[in-house]
Protein backbone atom coordinates (compact mmCIF):
# COMPACT_ATOMS: atom_id res chain seq x y z
CA UNK A 1 0.00 0.00 0.00
CA UNK A 2 2.80 2.35 0.94
CA UNK A 3 4.54 1.47 -2.29
CA UNK A 4 1.45 2.41 -4.23
CA UNK A 5 1.16 5.73 -2.39
CA UNK A 6 4.79 6.67 -2.81
CA UNK A 7 5.60 5.63 -6.36
CA UNK A 8 2.72 4.28 -8.37
CA UNK A 9 0.32 7.14 -7.68
CA UNK A 10 2.57 10.04 -8.67
CA UNK A 11 3.81 8.04 -11.65
CA UNK A 12 0.26 7.42 -12.70
CA UNK A 13 -0.71 11.06 -12.24
CA UNK A 14 2.20 12.42 -14.22
CA UNK A 15 1.88 9.68 -16.81
CA UNK A 16 -1.80 10.43 -17.08
CA UNK A 17 -1.15 14.14 -17.47
CA UNK A 18 1.51 13.45 -20.08
CA UNK A 19 -0.72 11.06 -21.95
CA UNK A 20 -3.61 13.51 -21.83
CA UNK A 21 -1.52 16.39 -23.19
CA UNK A 22 0.06 14.09 -25.76
CA UNK A 23 -3.32 13.07 -27.10
CA UNK A 24 -4.53 16.67 -27.11
CA UNK A 25 -1.43 17.70 -29.05
CA UNK A 26 -1.84 14.87 -31.54
CA UNK A 27 -5.45 15.81 -32.19
CA UNK A 28 -4.52 19.48 -32.40
CA UNK A 29 -1.72 18.73 -34.84
CA UNK A 30 -4.15 16.87 -37.10
CA UNK A 31 -6.96 19.40 -36.83
CA UNK A 32 -4.84 22.49 -36.99
CA UNK A 33 -2.48 21.23 -39.65
CA UNK A 34 -1.42 24.03 -41.97
CA UNK A 35 -0.46 22.72 -45.37
CA UNK A 36 2.98 24.02 -46.30
CA UNK A 37 4.07 23.93 -49.91
CA UNK A 38 6.84 21.33 -50.00
CA UNK A 39 8.52 23.22 -52.78
CA UNK A 40 9.06 26.23 -50.52
CA UNK A 41 11.09 24.14 -48.14
CA UNK A 42 12.99 22.41 -50.92
CA UNK A 43 13.83 25.75 -52.52
CA UNK A 44 14.72 27.22 -49.15
CA UNK A 45 17.19 24.41 -48.57
CA UNK A 46 18.95 25.25 -51.83
CA UNK A 47 19.24 28.95 -51.06
CA UNK A 48 22.34 30.11 -49.21
CA UNK A 49 20.53 30.95 -45.97
CA UNK A 50 22.63 34.02 -45.24
CA UNK A 51 19.53 36.25 -45.09
CA UNK A 52 21.61 39.04 -46.60
CA UNK A 53 18.62 40.81 -48.11
CA UNK A 54 20.42 41.38 -51.39
CA UNK A 55 17.35 40.14 -53.27
CA UNK A 56 15.15 42.81 -51.73
CA UNK A 57 13.10 40.31 -49.72
CA UNK A 58 13.10 40.03 -45.95
CA UNK A 59 15.31 36.95 -46.02
CA UNK A 60 15.84 33.59 -47.65
CA UNK A 61 12.49 32.27 -46.39
CA UNK A 62 10.62 35.16 -47.95
CA UNK A 63 12.62 34.82 -51.16
CA UNK A 64 11.83 31.10 -51.36
CA UNK A 65 8.13 31.86 -51.01
CA UNK A 66 8.30 34.54 -53.69
CA UNK A 67 10.20 32.13 -55.96
CA UNK A 68 7.54 29.44 -55.64
CA UNK A 69 4.83 32.02 -56.21
CA UNK A 70 6.68 32.99 -59.39
CA UNK A 71 7.10 36.62 -58.33
CA UNK A 72 10.87 36.72 -58.76
CA UNK A 73 13.37 35.05 -61.11
CA UNK A 74 15.94 32.56 -59.80
CA UNK A 75 18.69 34.99 -60.71
CA UNK A 76 17.18 37.43 -58.17
CA UNK A 77 19.52 35.87 -55.65
CA UNK A 78 23.09 36.69 -56.59
CA UNK A 79 24.48 34.57 -53.80
CA UNK A 80 23.15 31.15 -54.82
CA UNK A 81 25.76 29.07 -56.60
CA UNK A 82 25.11 28.30 -60.26
CA UNK A 83 24.51 24.64 -59.46
CA UNK A 84 21.90 25.36 -56.82
CA UNK A 85 20.22 27.95 -59.01
CA UNK A 86 19.94 25.39 -61.78
CA UNK A 87 18.43 22.87 -59.34
CA UNK A 88 15.89 25.42 -58.12
CA UNK A 89 14.95 26.28 -61.69
CA UNK A 90 14.48 22.59 -62.48
CA UNK A 91 12.37 22.14 -59.36
CA UNK A 92 10.05 24.97 -60.28
CA UNK A 93 10.08 24.37 -64.01
CA UNK A 94 11.53 27.80 -64.61
CA UNK A 95 13.96 29.11 -67.15
CA UNK A 96 17.39 29.81 -65.79
CA UNK A 97 19.82 32.02 -67.60
CA UNK A 98 23.04 32.25 -65.65
CA UNK A 99 23.99 35.86 -65.14
CA UNK A 100 27.58 36.94 -65.22
CA UNK A 101 29.06 36.64 -61.77
CA UNK A 102 29.74 40.03 -60.27
CA UNK A 103 31.75 40.93 -57.24
CA UNK A 104 32.09 44.10 -55.23
CA UNK A 105 35.04 46.39 -55.81
CA UNK A 106 36.18 49.37 -53.75
CA UNK A 107 36.88 52.10 -56.28
CA UNK A 108 39.42 54.00 -54.23
CA UNK A 109 43.13 53.58 -53.55
CA UNK A 110 43.54 56.73 -51.49
CA UNK A 111 44.92 55.25 -48.29
CA UNK A 112 46.38 57.22 -45.43
CA UNK A 113 49.67 57.72 -47.27
CA UNK A 114 48.11 58.77 -50.55
CA UNK A 115 45.06 60.85 -49.67
CA UNK A 116 45.33 64.05 -47.69
CA UNK A 117 43.31 64.36 -44.52
CA UNK A 118 41.18 67.41 -43.80
CA UNK A 119 40.82 67.08 -40.06
CA UNK A 120 41.21 64.51 -37.32
CA UNK A 121 38.01 62.57 -36.80
CA UNK A 122 37.37 61.23 -33.33
CA UNK A 123 33.71 60.24 -33.46
CA UNK A 124 32.02 56.87 -33.78
CA UNK A 125 33.96 54.28 -35.74
CA UNK A 126 31.37 54.26 -38.47
CA UNK A 127 31.59 55.65 -42.01
CA UNK A 128 27.99 56.88 -42.09
CA UNK A 129 28.57 58.93 -38.98
CA UNK A 130 31.90 60.26 -40.25
CA UNK A 131 30.40 61.11 -43.65
CA UNK A 132 27.90 63.44 -41.98
CA UNK A 133 30.72 65.69 -40.80
CA UNK A 134 31.65 67.76 -43.83
CA UNK A 135 31.47 64.64 -46.08
CA UNK A 136 34.18 62.89 -44.13
CA UNK A 137 37.67 63.65 -42.90
CA UNK A 138 39.47 63.19 -46.21
CA UNK A 139 40.25 66.11 -48.48
CA UNK A 140 38.81 64.08 -51.36
CA UNK A 141 35.04 63.88 -51.08
CA UNK A 142 34.84 60.61 -53.01
CA UNK A 143 37.32 58.51 -51.07
CA UNK A 144 36.85 55.43 -48.92
CA UNK A 145 36.79 56.47 -45.24
CA UNK A 146 37.96 53.04 -44.13
CA UNK A 147 36.02 52.91 -40.85
CA UNK A 148 34.57 49.55 -41.74
CA UNK A 149 30.85 50.08 -42.20
CA UNK A 150 31.00 47.74 -45.21
CA UNK A 151 33.07 45.22 -43.23
CA UNK A 152 30.32 45.03 -40.62
CA UNK A 153 27.61 44.91 -43.29
CA UNK A 154 29.12 42.06 -45.33
CA UNK A 155 27.31 38.84 -44.36
CA UNK A 156 30.08 36.74 -45.88
CA UNK A 157 33.17 38.23 -44.26
CA UNK A 158 34.59 39.14 -47.65
CA UNK A 159 35.68 42.70 -46.86
CA UNK A 160 38.48 43.88 -44.66
CA UNK A 161 40.24 47.19 -44.11
CA UNK A 162 43.63 47.00 -45.76
CA UNK A 163 46.94 48.18 -44.32
CA UNK A 164 46.58 51.58 -45.94
CA UNK A 165 43.17 52.18 -44.38
CA UNK A 166 41.04 51.50 -47.44
CA UNK A 167 38.48 48.69 -47.62
CA UNK A 168 39.38 45.72 -49.79
CA UNK A 169 37.12 42.99 -51.14
CA UNK A 170 38.21 39.36 -51.22
CA UNK A 171 36.99 38.50 -54.71
CA UNK A 172 36.74 34.78 -54.08
CA UNK A 173 34.62 35.19 -50.95
CA UNK A 174 32.38 37.91 -52.36
CA UNK A 175 29.04 36.54 -53.54
CA UNK A 176 27.85 39.72 -55.21
CA UNK A 177 24.87 40.29 -52.92
CA UNK A 178 25.39 44.05 -53.02
CA UNK A 179 24.83 44.64 -49.29
CA UNK A 180 28.04 46.66 -49.03
CA UNK A 181 27.06 48.87 -51.98
CA UNK A 182 23.98 49.92 -50.01
CA UNK A 183 25.87 50.27 -46.75
CA UNK A 184 28.67 52.53 -48.04
CA UNK A 185 27.74 56.18 -47.43
CA UNK A 186 30.33 57.36 -49.95
CA UNK A 187 29.06 55.18 -52.80
CA UNK A 188 32.61 54.05 -53.41
CA UNK A 189 31.80 50.35 -53.86
CA UNK A 190 30.84 49.16 -57.33
CA UNK A 191 29.81 45.78 -58.74
CA UNK A 192 32.32 44.56 -61.33
CA UNK A 193 32.39 41.29 -63.31
CA UNK A 194 34.30 38.60 -61.42
CA UNK A 195 36.81 38.01 -64.22
CA UNK A 196 37.40 41.66 -65.05
CA UNK A 197 41.00 42.39 -64.05
CA UNK A 198 41.14 46.02 -65.20
CA UNK A 199 39.18 48.34 -62.96
CA UNK A 200 38.96 52.08 -62.44
CA UNK A 201 39.79 52.69 -58.80
CA UNK A 202 38.85 56.33 -58.44
CA UNK A 203 35.63 58.28 -58.33
CA UNK A 204 36.99 61.82 -58.15
CA UNK A 205 35.17 63.82 -60.81
CA UNK A 206 37.10 67.04 -60.20
CA UNK A 207 39.71 68.43 -62.58
CA UNK A 208 43.18 66.90 -62.54
CA UNK A 209 44.91 69.74 -60.68
CA UNK A 210 42.36 69.62 -57.92
CA UNK A 211 42.54 65.84 -57.57
CA UNK A 212 46.34 65.83 -57.56
CA UNK A 213 46.22 68.25 -54.64
CA UNK A 214 44.12 65.90 -52.56
CA UNK A 215 45.29 62.42 -53.41
CA UNK A 216 48.32 60.83 -55.02
CA UNK A 217 46.29 57.86 -56.28
CA UNK A 218 43.47 59.89 -57.73
CA UNK A 219 42.59 59.98 -61.42
CA UNK A 220 43.78 63.25 -62.94
CA UNK A 221 41.89 62.70 -66.16
CA UNK A 222 45.00 62.83 -68.34
CA UNK A 223 43.55 60.45 -70.91
CA UNK A 224 46.69 58.38 -71.36
CA UNK A 225 44.62 55.28 -70.68
CA UNK A 226 42.09 56.10 -73.39
CA UNK A 227 44.92 56.50 -75.91
CA UNK A 228 46.56 53.28 -74.75
CA UNK A 229 43.43 51.20 -75.27
CA UNK A 230 43.60 49.35 -78.58
CA UNK A 231 40.10 47.97 -78.33
CA UNK A 232 38.10 51.17 -77.98
CA UNK A 233 36.91 49.90 -74.62
CA UNK A 234 38.04 52.80 -72.48
CA UNK A 235 36.79 56.36 -72.80
CA UNK A 236 37.03 59.44 -70.68
CA UNK A 237 33.67 60.55 -69.37
CA UNK A 238 33.97 63.86 -67.62
CA UNK A 239 37.32 63.53 -65.95
CA UNK A 240 37.09 59.83 -65.26
CA UNK A 241 37.88 56.82 -67.47
CA UNK A 242 35.06 54.41 -68.06
CA UNK A 243 35.67 50.82 -69.13
CA UNK A 244 33.23 49.03 -71.38
CA UNK A 245 33.50 45.56 -69.86
CA UNK A 246 32.13 43.90 -72.99
CA UNK A 247 34.83 45.39 -75.18
CA UNK A 248 37.71 45.20 -72.70
CA UNK A 249 40.17 42.47 -73.63
CA UNK A 250 42.04 42.61 -70.33
CA UNK A 251 45.37 43.57 -71.92
CA UNK A 252 46.18 45.96 -69.09
CA UNK A 253 47.79 48.58 -71.31
CA UNK A 254 45.70 51.34 -69.72
CA UNK A 255 46.74 50.34 -66.22
CA UNK A 256 50.41 50.30 -67.13
CA UNK A 257 50.16 53.76 -68.72
CA UNK A 258 48.26 55.31 -65.79
CA UNK A 259 50.62 57.71 -64.01
CA UNK A 260 48.82 57.62 -60.65
CA UNK A 261 47.67 54.04 -60.39
CA UNK A 262 44.02 55.00 -60.49
CA UNK A 263 43.41 52.13 -62.90
CA UNK A 264 44.01 48.83 -61.22
CA UNK A 265 45.13 45.69 -62.90
CA UNK A 266 44.36 42.67 -60.75
CA UNK A 267 46.51 39.88 -62.02
CA UNK A 268 44.64 37.21 -60.05
CA UNK A 269 41.49 37.97 -62.04
CA UNK A 270 43.31 37.66 -65.34
CA UNK A 271 43.30 34.74 -67.73
CA UNK A 272 46.13 34.10 -70.19
CA UNK A 273 46.66 32.61 -73.63
CA UNK A 274 46.98 28.84 -73.81
CA UNK A 275 48.40 26.93 -76.76
CA UNK A 276 47.07 23.49 -77.54
CA UNK A 277 50.31 21.53 -77.96
CA UNK A 278 48.65 18.89 -80.11
CA UNK A 279 47.65 21.40 -82.77
CA UNK A 280 50.44 24.04 -82.76
CA UNK A 281 52.81 23.62 -85.68
CA UNK A 282 55.08 26.55 -84.90
CA UNK A 283 53.97 28.93 -87.67
CA UNK A 284 54.91 31.99 -85.56
CA UNK A 285 51.71 33.88 -86.41
CA UNK A 286 50.85 34.30 -82.76
CA UNK A 287 54.35 35.32 -81.78
CA UNK A 288 54.21 38.20 -84.25
CA UNK A 289 50.85 39.54 -83.11
CA UNK A 290 51.57 39.49 -79.37
CA UNK A 291 52.06 43.10 -78.18
CA UNK A 292 53.89 41.98 -75.06
CA UNK A 293 56.26 39.41 -76.57
CA UNK A 294 54.83 36.80 -74.25
CA UNK A 295 55.03 33.98 -76.81
CA UNK A 296 58.34 32.36 -77.63
CA UNK A 297 59.40 29.48 -79.83
CA UNK A 298 61.48 28.36 -82.79
CA UNK A 299 59.78 28.20 -86.22
CA UNK A 300 58.33 24.77 -86.85
CA UNK A 301 58.24 23.80 -83.20
CA UNK A 302 55.74 24.09 -80.36
CA UNK A 303 55.43 27.67 -79.07
CA UNK A 304 55.10 28.57 -75.42
CA UNK A 305 53.25 31.33 -73.57
CA UNK A 306 54.97 33.04 -70.68
CA UNK A 307 52.04 33.33 -68.26
CA UNK A 308 53.70 36.07 -66.26
CA UNK A 309 54.02 38.36 -69.26
CA UNK A 310 50.83 37.47 -71.12
CA UNK A 311 48.08 39.95 -70.41
CA UNK A 312 45.37 37.71 -71.83
CA UNK A 313 44.31 40.23 -74.48
CA UNK A 314 43.47 37.45 -76.94
CA UNK A 315 44.93 39.15 -80.01
CA UNK A 316 46.78 35.93 -80.82
CA UNK A 317 43.62 33.80 -80.85
CA UNK A 318 42.27 34.91 -84.28
CA UNK A 319 45.83 35.12 -85.63
CA UNK A 320 46.40 31.36 -85.32
CA UNK A 321 45.55 29.60 -88.60
CA UNK A 322 45.21 26.26 -86.80
CA UNK A 323 42.95 27.54 -84.00
CA UNK A 324 45.33 26.23 -81.38
CA UNK A 325 44.98 29.23 -79.08
CA UNK A 326 42.49 30.16 -76.42
CA UNK A 327 42.37 32.55 -73.49
CA UNK A 328 41.41 31.26 -70.08
CA UNK A 329 42.65 29.97 -66.80
CA UNK A 330 44.96 26.96 -66.59
CA UNK A 331 43.38 24.50 -64.17
CA UNK A 332 45.65 25.24 -61.27
CA UNK A 333 45.33 28.98 -61.70
CA UNK A 334 41.57 29.00 -62.07
CA UNK A 335 40.40 30.96 -59.06
CA UNK A 336 36.93 29.52 -59.15
CA UNK A 337 38.20 25.97 -59.46
CA UNK A 338 40.51 26.58 -56.52
CA UNK A 339 37.61 27.89 -54.47
CA UNK A 340 35.44 24.90 -55.30
CA UNK A 341 38.12 22.60 -53.97
CA UNK A 342 38.18 24.60 -50.77
CA UNK A 343 34.44 24.21 -50.36
CA UNK B 1 -3.71 42.25 -2.63
CA UNK B 2 -5.36 44.52 -5.18
CA UNK B 3 -4.84 44.05 -8.91
CA UNK B 4 -2.99 47.37 -9.19
CA UNK B 5 -0.62 46.42 -6.41
CA UNK B 6 0.06 43.07 -8.07
CA UNK B 7 0.88 44.75 -11.40
CA UNK B 8 3.13 47.31 -9.70
CA UNK B 9 4.84 44.55 -7.79
CA UNK B 10 5.50 42.23 -10.73
CA UNK B 11 6.45 44.92 -13.25
CA UNK B 12 8.70 47.14 -11.15
CA UNK B 13 9.34 46.05 -7.58
CA UNK B 14 9.80 42.34 -8.13
CA UNK B 15 10.79 42.49 -11.79
CA UNK B 16 11.56 38.94 -12.88
CA UNK B 17 14.80 39.54 -14.71
CA UNK B 18 16.29 42.47 -12.88
CA UNK B 19 15.28 41.70 -9.30
CA UNK B 20 14.55 37.98 -9.17
CA UNK B 21 17.14 37.07 -11.83
CA UNK B 22 14.86 34.64 -13.62
CA UNK B 23 14.79 34.29 -17.41
CA UNK B 24 18.32 35.63 -17.85
CA UNK B 25 18.97 33.39 -20.87
CA UNK B 26 16.55 35.09 -23.31
CA UNK B 27 17.29 38.41 -21.62
CA UNK B 28 20.92 38.21 -22.76
CA UNK B 29 20.36 36.16 -25.89
CA UNK B 30 17.57 38.06 -27.64
CA UNK B 31 18.40 41.62 -26.65
CA UNK B 32 20.73 42.64 -29.44
CA UNK B 33 18.03 44.35 -31.46
CA UNK B 34 15.09 46.38 -30.32
CA UNK B 35 12.48 44.72 -32.54
CA UNK B 36 13.45 41.13 -31.66
CA UNK B 37 13.47 42.13 -27.97
CA UNK B 38 9.96 43.50 -28.45
CA UNK B 39 8.84 40.21 -30.07
CA UNK B 40 10.37 38.17 -27.28
CA UNK B 41 8.76 40.41 -24.66
CA UNK B 42 5.35 40.01 -26.26
CA UNK B 43 5.73 36.23 -26.47
CA UNK B 44 6.80 36.00 -22.82
CA UNK B 45 3.88 38.17 -21.66
CA UNK B 46 1.47 36.03 -23.63
CA UNK B 47 2.84 32.73 -22.37
CA UNK B 48 3.21 33.90 -18.76
CA UNK B 49 -0.40 35.07 -18.57
CA UNK B 50 -1.69 31.87 -20.12
CA UNK B 51 0.57 29.56 -18.12
CA UNK B 52 -0.32 31.26 -14.85
CA UNK B 53 -4.00 30.55 -15.34
CA UNK B 54 -3.56 26.97 -16.53
CA UNK B 55 -1.08 26.02 -13.81
CA UNK B 56 -3.41 27.55 -11.20
CA UNK B 57 -6.20 25.32 -12.48
CA UNK B 58 -3.92 22.27 -12.47
CA UNK B 59 -2.76 23.04 -8.94
CA UNK B 60 -6.25 23.46 -7.53
CA UNK B 61 -8.17 20.86 -9.48
CA UNK B 62 -5.58 18.13 -9.93
CA UNK B 63 -2.67 18.33 -7.52
CA UNK B 64 -4.58 19.58 -4.47
CA UNK B 65 -7.45 17.14 -4.99
CA UNK B 66 -5.08 14.18 -5.19
CA UNK B 67 -2.84 15.53 -2.38
CA UNK B 68 0.31 15.35 -4.51
CA UNK B 69 1.48 18.96 -4.17
CA UNK B 70 5.08 17.77 -4.25
CA UNK B 71 4.68 16.99 -7.96
CA UNK B 72 4.18 20.71 -8.62
CA UNK B 73 7.45 21.49 -10.43
CA UNK B 74 7.32 18.43 -12.64
CA UNK B 75 3.65 18.82 -13.48
CA UNK B 76 4.02 22.54 -14.24
CA UNK B 77 6.92 21.98 -16.64
CA UNK B 78 4.87 19.35 -18.45
CA UNK B 79 1.82 21.59 -18.60
CA UNK B 80 3.65 24.69 -19.76
CA UNK B 81 5.57 22.82 -22.47
CA UNK B 82 2.42 21.17 -23.81
CA UNK B 83 0.50 24.42 -23.58
CA UNK B 84 3.04 26.42 -25.55
CA UNK B 85 3.13 23.76 -28.26
CA UNK B 86 -0.64 23.85 -28.45
CA UNK B 87 -0.81 27.64 -28.56
CA UNK B 88 1.81 27.69 -31.30
CA UNK B 89 -0.34 25.40 -33.43
CA UNK B 90 -3.44 27.50 -32.82
CA UNK B 91 -1.66 30.72 -33.74
CA UNK B 92 -0.14 29.13 -36.83
CA UNK B 93 -3.60 28.13 -37.97
CA UNK B 94 -5.58 31.21 -37.04
CA UNK B 95 -3.16 34.10 -37.39
CA UNK B 96 -0.16 33.68 -39.70
CA UNK B 97 0.82 37.31 -39.11
CA UNK B 98 1.09 36.86 -35.37
CA UNK B 99 2.82 33.52 -35.95
CA UNK B 100 5.62 35.04 -38.01
CA UNK B 101 6.21 37.73 -35.39
CA UNK B 102 5.90 35.49 -32.31
CA UNK B 103 6.59 32.09 -33.84
CA UNK B 104 10.35 31.98 -33.48
CA UNK B 105 10.24 33.00 -29.85
CA UNK B 106 7.40 30.81 -28.63
CA UNK B 107 9.25 27.47 -28.58
CA UNK B 108 12.21 29.20 -26.95
CA UNK B 109 10.27 29.94 -23.79
CA UNK B 110 8.52 26.60 -23.26
CA UNK B 111 10.85 25.68 -20.43
CA UNK B 112 11.89 29.16 -19.42
CA UNK B 113 12.53 29.53 -15.70
CA UNK B 114 10.74 32.89 -15.50
CA UNK B 115 7.54 31.26 -16.77
CA UNK B 116 7.85 28.39 -14.32
CA UNK B 117 8.81 30.88 -11.61
CA UNK B 118 5.72 33.00 -12.01
CA UNK B 119 3.52 29.89 -11.93
CA UNK B 120 5.02 28.62 -8.68
CA UNK B 121 5.10 32.05 -7.02
CA UNK B 122 1.41 32.51 -7.78
CA UNK B 123 0.59 29.36 -5.86
CA UNK B 124 2.91 30.27 -3.00
CA UNK B 125 1.32 33.71 -2.66
CA UNK B 126 -2.12 32.14 -2.44
CA UNK B 127 -3.61 34.25 -5.25
CA UNK B 128 -7.08 33.63 -6.62
CA UNK B 129 -7.59 33.06 -10.34
CA UNK B 130 -7.96 36.75 -11.29
CA UNK B 131 -4.94 37.78 -9.24
CA UNK B 132 -2.99 34.94 -10.82
CA UNK B 133 -3.84 36.14 -14.32
CA UNK B 134 -2.64 39.67 -13.59
CA UNK B 135 0.42 38.44 -11.78
CA UNK B 136 1.37 36.46 -14.90
CA UNK B 137 0.67 39.34 -17.28
CA UNK B 138 2.55 41.74 -15.01
CA UNK B 139 5.52 39.41 -14.86
CA UNK B 140 5.60 39.29 -18.64
CA UNK B 141 5.26 43.06 -18.95
CA UNK B 142 8.08 43.47 -16.46
CA UNK B 143 10.22 41.14 -18.56
CA UNK B 144 9.32 43.12 -21.67
CA UNK B 145 10.17 46.41 -19.98
CA UNK B 146 13.53 45.04 -18.88
CA UNK B 147 14.50 43.46 -22.19
CA UNK B 148 13.38 46.43 -24.33
CA UNK B 149 15.31 48.93 -22.18
CA UNK B 150 18.29 46.60 -22.26
CA UNK B 151 18.14 46.17 -26.04
CA UNK B 152 17.94 49.95 -26.47
CA UNK B 153 21.06 50.42 -24.38
CA UNK B 154 22.89 47.61 -26.20
CA UNK B 155 22.04 49.10 -29.58
CA UNK B 156 23.51 52.41 -28.46
CA UNK B 157 26.62 50.73 -27.08
CA UNK B 158 27.17 48.91 -30.37
CA UNK B 159 28.61 52.03 -32.01
CA UNK B 160 30.44 53.35 -28.95
CA UNK B 161 34.23 53.15 -28.82
CA UNK B 162 34.63 50.17 -26.49
CA UNK B 163 37.87 48.31 -25.75
CA UNK B 164 38.00 44.97 -27.55
CA UNK B 165 37.97 42.90 -24.35
CA UNK B 166 34.73 44.49 -23.15
CA UNK B 167 32.78 44.05 -26.38
CA UNK B 168 29.77 41.74 -26.43
CA UNK B 169 28.80 39.77 -23.35
CA UNK B 170 31.17 41.34 -20.81
CA UNK B 171 29.65 44.75 -21.40
CA UNK B 172 26.14 43.27 -21.64
CA UNK B 173 26.53 41.69 -18.22
CA UNK B 174 27.85 44.89 -16.68
CA UNK B 175 24.95 46.80 -18.25
CA UNK B 176 22.46 44.27 -16.88
CA UNK B 177 24.02 44.60 -13.44
CA UNK B 178 23.71 48.39 -13.51
CA UNK B 179 20.09 48.14 -14.64
CA UNK B 180 19.43 45.72 -11.82
CA UNK B 181 20.86 48.19 -9.31
CA UNK B 182 18.64 50.89 -10.76
CA UNK B 183 15.59 48.68 -10.30
CA UNK B 184 16.58 48.14 -6.66
CA UNK B 185 15.35 51.70 -6.18
CA UNK B 186 11.78 50.40 -6.33
CA UNK B 187 12.33 48.20 -3.30
CA UNK B 188 10.15 49.14 -0.33
CA UNK B 189 7.55 50.72 -2.63
CA UNK B 190 5.40 47.71 -1.98
CA UNK B 191 5.88 44.87 0.40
Amino acid sequence: MEFLQAIALPAAILGGLGLFFGIVLIIAAKKLHVPVDERVEAVRALLPGANCGGCGKAGCDAFAKALVAGEVPVSGCAVTSQDNARQIAALLGMEFTPGKRKTAFVACRGGRHEAKGLFVYQGLADCASAARLNDGFKACKHGCLGLGTCVAACPFGAIHIGKNGVAEVDRTRCTGCGTCVQACPKGVIAMVPFDQPVRVACQAIEKGVEVRDKCRSGCIGCGLCARACKFDALKLEGNLPRIDYDKCRHCGQCASKCPTGAIRFMREAQGHAMIDERICDGCEACKQTCPNQAISGVPGQLHLVDEDICAGCGLCVPACPKKALSVGFADKAHPRAAKMKMD
Amino acid sequence: MSIGAILLSTILVNNFVLVKFLGICPFLGVSKKLDTAMGMGLAVTFVMGLASVVTWLIQHYVLDLLHVQYLQTLAFILVIAALVQFVEMVIKKTSPGLYTSLGVYLPLITTNCAVLGVAILNIQSGYNLLQTLFSGLGGGLGFMLGIVLFAGIREQLETAPIPQWLKGFPLALITAGLMSIAFLGFQGLIR
